[in-house]
Formats: structure tokens, sequence, C-alpha cells
């Protein structure tokens, strides 16, 4: 059964409680560490959920009265959560399940914005070290969508690579039988 | 097999969807390489598409197909399975965050690996960045990796080492450099005035289709290749 830290509960709860969006974006990179070291589709369903949850944060239209219920049944799963009454397992499903309500009339806008997390946690998971096929394999992701994503980021301008580019392509033209410049 | 070249998905997917399938043919008319796939690369980016009709990456598929029929790439097999099971578990056994072994690289990607080890093949053309630094700098991973997760990481030596000796002599090149090479042998010459731009253009869309090169990387060959044009 998947678990995670008391601190990153606690801070969950709190970012959410205040409405901190920015904490939560934190939170959310925090989450994605974790599941490099203890990945499992429990923990995945949150990370996600946990990044949508930052982004609703900030929609005006989510501020808007018929939406309190929800923020506060949120809340209360997240209390539970850090708490330790409820497992991740059951905290990911009432989320599921809140989200679905909360856009039962017309559920595209969440729909997409959670493919898109979970796509941006794929590309996320790739830039901290592990591999694209791992990745794709784990989060059921095609690597085309992942590679399209992690193309248009700075990911790979962040990681200062060993062989100089002049070096590899000394090697290409050798074994290519092409005369460099 | 010292003119062969085995290749990753990886690449294959970043070129054929920046529309440079045809640097596959290319290539092998005009030099002595022969580009090959394992069974692996030709079940994830041919098979597996065209069989449950992934219709986003039909057409990429289709192309790869062709370049098979047409023998711009090739197939070869060899009995990987023990060796690739050994690569996996060094791979995902190399290096660890509180206690815990991090599952880095998965059975295609090694399989890669095995499959050169085994028929003697020491240039691998890959796209994807885990891959390619666990054989070129495995040091590198460990100091990303304590970078990324902001914690201490350490390294089980044994499987290091034995992994290392596994890879030993393994040269991987990119997209980047392949479109390099096919560059000075006149894949370009076509655009006429616009064969610097449009291979400009070229190394960024690889990049942007998804290859681990970097802004200054593509900055410093287009200076190497195009300053006396």
């Amino acid at each position: 059964m998947a678990t995670l830290r008391k601190d990153i509960l606690m801070r969950l709860y709190n970012s959410f409680y205040r409405r901190r969006y920015r904490n939560l974006r934190k939170l959310y990179s925090s989450l994605v560490n974790e599941l490099v070291v203890n990945f499992s589709d429990e923990l995945l369903e949150f990370t996600v959920f946990t990044y949508a949850l930052g982004k609703l944060l900030v929609k005006p239209r989510y501020s808007r009265p018929e939406y309190e219920e929800y923020w506060k049944e949120i809340l209360e799963y997240l209390g539970e959560l850090k708490d330790n009454k409820i497992s991740l397992e059951k905290a990911s499903k009432y989320l599921r399940e809140l989200f679905l309500k909360m856009e039962s009339e017309d559920p595209r806008y969440l729909f997409d914005m959670l493919t898109k997390a979970k796509i941006k946690t794929a590309a996320t998971l790739y830039a901290k070290g592990v591999s694209l096929g791992t990745v794709a394999g784990l989060l059921k992701i095609p690597k085309e969508e992942i590679l399209s994503y992690a193309g248009k980021t700075m990911m790979f301008d962040r990681v200062k690579e060993e062989i100089p580019v002049k070096k590899r392509l000394i090697v290409a033209e050798k074994l290519f039988g092409v005369e460099g410049k | 097999m010292e003119h062969s070249i085995l290749c990753d998905s990886s690449v294959l997917i970043s070129l054929t969807d920046a529309c440079f399938a045809d640097i596959f043919p290319f290539l092998a008319k005009k030099t002595p390489v022969e580009f090959y796939i394992t069974p692996g690369v030709k079940q994830e980016i041919i098979n597996r598409p065209l069989s449950i009709q992934m219709k986003a990456y039909e057409l990429s598929a289709v192309r790869m197909k062709k370049l098979l029929k047409d023998k711009a790439i090739k197939y070869i097999d060899a009995d990987t399975a023990d060796l690739t099971k050994r690569l996996m578990f060094l791979g995902n056994n190399m290096f660890y965050a509180h206690g815990k072994p991090i599952h880095l690289i998965d059975l295609g990607e090694t399989d890669i690996i095995a499959t050169a080890s085994l028929l003697g093949i020491k240039a691998l053309l890959i796209d994807e960045r885990t891959t390619r630094m666990l054989i070129e700098a495995p040091f590198r991973v460990k100091d990303h990796l304590e970078d990324e997760l902001r914690t201490s990481v350490s390294i089980n030596e044994k499987n290091y080492y034995e992994f290392r000796h596994a890879v030993e002599g393994m040269k991987v090149i990119r997209s980047i450099e392949l479109l390099s090479v096919a560059y000075e042998l006149g894949y370009f010459d076509d655009f006429g005035n616009d064969k610097v731009l449009t291979f400009e253009a070229a190394l960024y869309k690889t990049k942007y289709s998804g290859s681990a090169v970097q802004f200054d990387e593509i900055k410093e060959l287009l200076h190497i290749l195009t300053q006396s044009n």
C-alpha cells in the first residue's frame, strides 16, 4: 500500500487550506521526486490531482460560491489523509469522484487538464533522470507524447553534457567515413 | 560489424516526427554504414501503432515500415534475454536514494545495449538521455539525480563496474550528429542558397521533437559546419 511522508501531507493540507497556489506547485515537485524513488499508481494519481488542484485554485470560475462546498470536501479528505484516517488510494478515489461531480455538466476542461497533468508528470520524471521507456511504461503514455512535450521545455538544457558536441561530431564523421572540417 | 549502427526508438521517433525519415536511405546509399533495429524497437514503433490503430502515430509507423521494406533500416535479432535481464538488474540497482534502488531503465532500452554487446556493435543511435548517460557517464547520472531529488544518491559499485564493462567501447550518436553528417554529404543541397538555413531549421526541429540536445550544442554545430558557407 502506497504511503506519503507526513510532512508532505501536512504541507499539502496547509497549502490548500490557505489557497497557496505557489506552495502547491512546489509540493507537486516534491511528489514527483517521491515518484522517482517510490513509484506507485496511487501516488501517481495523487500527484496528478495535486497539480490539478493548484490549477483550479487560480481559476476565477472555481472561486464562485457554488464551488465552495467542493473545496470544503477536498479539504476534509486532505485532513483525513494527513491524520492517517484514510489511505492514499481512498483519498485519490474520493478526489477523482469529486472532480467528476464538479464538472458534471461539461467535464471536458477537467479531463483535458488531468490528461495534460499526466503528460507533464511524465516529462518531469524523464527530466529528473528516469528513462523515457520506463516513464512511458509506468504512466502508460506513448513515448511520442512525452518527447513532444519535453522537446518544448528547457529540460535538456539544464544538464551539462559529458561529451562536447565537437567530439561527438568527429565520432559520427569517422563512423560514416566523412572528412570533417 | 564495423559500420553498423543500432538504432533506438527515440531517434526514429524524433527524426520521423521532424519529417527526416529519408535521412536513412540517403546515408545508407552514400556511406558504408548499415542501420539496424531490434525486434523490440520494431514492435514499438511499427507493429504496435499499426495493430492498435494509434491514429496519431500511424503515419510515422508506415514511414518506418517502408524504411524496413526498402532496407534503409535492417532488422537484427540476437538471443539477448539473459544479458538484458542482467543489465536491467544492474542499471536499476546502480543508484540508491533513501536506501532504495532507483528504477531508471526499461526492457527496450536495455535490450539495445544487450544486442550491441552480443553482436559486437559499437555504435548506437540514441536520443534518449538516461540510457545515453548510463553508457557515456554514469557518474553524471548520479550527480543529476542528486540535484533533482535534493538528496544524497549512493552507488552500488559492484553493479556499476559490471555495467561499465558491458558497455565498454560503445559510442553513442544522436539525431543532430546524424543530420550534421548528412549535411556534410549534401543532404540539404537541394535547398540551394537556403541549404544552411534548412540545416539550422532541421536541428531545431529535432530538438523540439524531443531529441535531448541543448541550444548551445546546436549553435556550436552550426558554427563548426557552416562558418565557411
